[in-house]
């Protein structure tokens, strides 16, 4: 197998990574920017034309959906349902109450004071969802906003169609693999490159993957991760981030800060490792009941890992910045 | 020739209350079955399933796996499939993961 290569762009405000195991990289390329201007297209909050912003503008209303956005409305709702309403797509109002209502890059610069009007989300099933028709009725007064669950679908199915692009009349079936990773959430596909896929892990997805850290492989699956401390911003002397606790409608107050999580796809690592947050110290049973290898880090920086999540090798494995390099054991092996 | 023995209103009355609690007991008894084998039914329901596309990853019998750039496939709503945990490595990082 030939080196892997790399291209690095941005796309729906964050970083792409796409790393091709003997493929054409330019063709895979095409097949993801094709995949996430559908996504941009489809499900994007700061874009004016977007599917979703319409949806959300016609509150109260049956309204026709492309089978993109009902799958990505199917995948949040089913988010909801695995973790009990701790990751929610109607969180759309609380995420404009706290101020994040337009692409990320503009909401950090400093802004004046906001009048916090916190309330508890409405939750998924005020979300009706005909699958069969492509028709969404979103209560009154309820906005979806499907960044953590679109994000990880996003990754899916880009690395999906990459895969299906560099096999596209190579004739040799089972060759050729993808690693995609969108704002750090990674889905891999096909064959994985001797040893598999390596993946730093980070608290910022903006970390050069040659930095000091834990490394692990997979050959398989997704890793996504979830953090309090990169995507946040300041209104009137507050602090305030992008995760919100679907009970007050607020940031949430973890002791989480970090969770990375593998599972089979990204959709639902992002789902798991956002609900690893939100849910705090439940997490751990919540994660253990269901076998997902994670990789959590408390707020003074102490790691617990679950699911099998391996130790990092003793030689190589310097702690993420601000992290305690002291690893707790498996609480729920 | 031998005849019954001639029952009196007392017999009746007993034999009546018997009944009753025949009746009872089994109405009660019958009740519970269903109670019982509801709640079974409600602990062993998995949850119920939706159609959802998604990118599918489908192994082949040589170990290697394959995807379809989307496919419908129906999953559980309620669950999660179990993943092989990743391993210990060293080396550069195809790429990290972080928040965004």
């Amino acid at each position: 197998m030939t080196d892997p290569q790399t291209a690095d762009w941005r796309a729906l405000g964050t970083g792409v990574r796409l790393v091709v195991a003997d493929g054409d990289l330019d063709a895979a390329r095409r097949a993801v920017d094709e995949v996430l201007d559908r996504v941009d297209r489809a499900y994007s909050r700061f874009r004016d034309d977007s599917e979703i912003v319409a949806l959300n503008a016609r509150a109260g209303s049956p309204v026709a959906v492309s089978p993109l956005l009902g799958d990505a409305i199917a995948a949040g709702q089913r988010a909801a349902e695995l973790t009990g309403g701790a990751v929610d797509p109607t969180v759309g109002r609380a995420m404009r109450a706290i101020g994040y209502d337009a692409d990320f890059d503009r909401v950090r610069n400093p802004a004046g004071p906001i009048e916090l009007r916190l309330e508890p989300i409405p939750g998924w099933r005020s979300v009706d969802l005909s699958k069969d028709r492509l028709v969404v009725r979103v209560r009154r007064g309820v906005e979806l906003d499907l960044g953590s669950t679109g994000k990880g679908l996003a990754s899916d199915l880009a690395a999906a169609a990459a895969l299906a692009a560099i096999r596209s009349g190579a004739g040799e079936r089972g060759r050729g693999g993808i690693l995609l990773s969108l704002g750090g959430d990674i889905a891999v596909a096909g064959v994985a490159p001797d040893g598999g896929w390596r993946i730093l892990i980070a608290e910022d997805s903006e970390t050069p993957s040659d930095a000091a850290g834990e490394v692990v492989a997979i050959e398989t699956g997704a890793i996504a991760t979830s953090s309090t401390t990169v995507r946040r911003w300041q209104r009137g002397g507050r602090t305030l981030h992008h995760l919100i606790d679907p009970r007050t409608g607020g940031p949430v107050d973890s002791p989480w800060r970090t969770a990375s999580v593998a599972a089979t796809t990204c959709v639902e690592a992002n789902t798991a490792a956002t609900a690893a947050i939100v849910m705090g110290a439940a997490a751990i049973a919540w994660l253990g009941a269901r076998g997902l290898p994670a990789r959590l880090v408390d707020v003074a920086g102490t790691v617990t890992r679950l699911g099998g999540w391996p130790e990092p090798v003793a030689d190589d494995a310097p702690p993420i910045p601000g992290a305690d390099p002291t690893a707790k054991a498996d609480p729920t092996a | 020739m031998k005849t019954a023995a001639r029952r009196s209103p007392a017999d009746r009355d007993r034999a009546i209350a018997r009944l009753r609690t025949l009746t009872i007991g089994t109405s009660i008894a019958g009740l519970a079955a269903v109670g019982g084998f509801g709640a079974i039914a409600a602990m062993s329901y998995d949850g119920s399933a939706t159609d959802i596309t998604t990118a599918a990853v489908v192994t082949a019998d040589d170990g290697t796996t394959d995807a379809a750039a989307t496919t419908t496939t129906t999953i559980s709503t309620t669950t999660v499939q179990a993943t092989v945990a990743p391993t210990a490595t060293t080396g550069t990082a195809h790429a990290a993961t972080g928040s965004s």
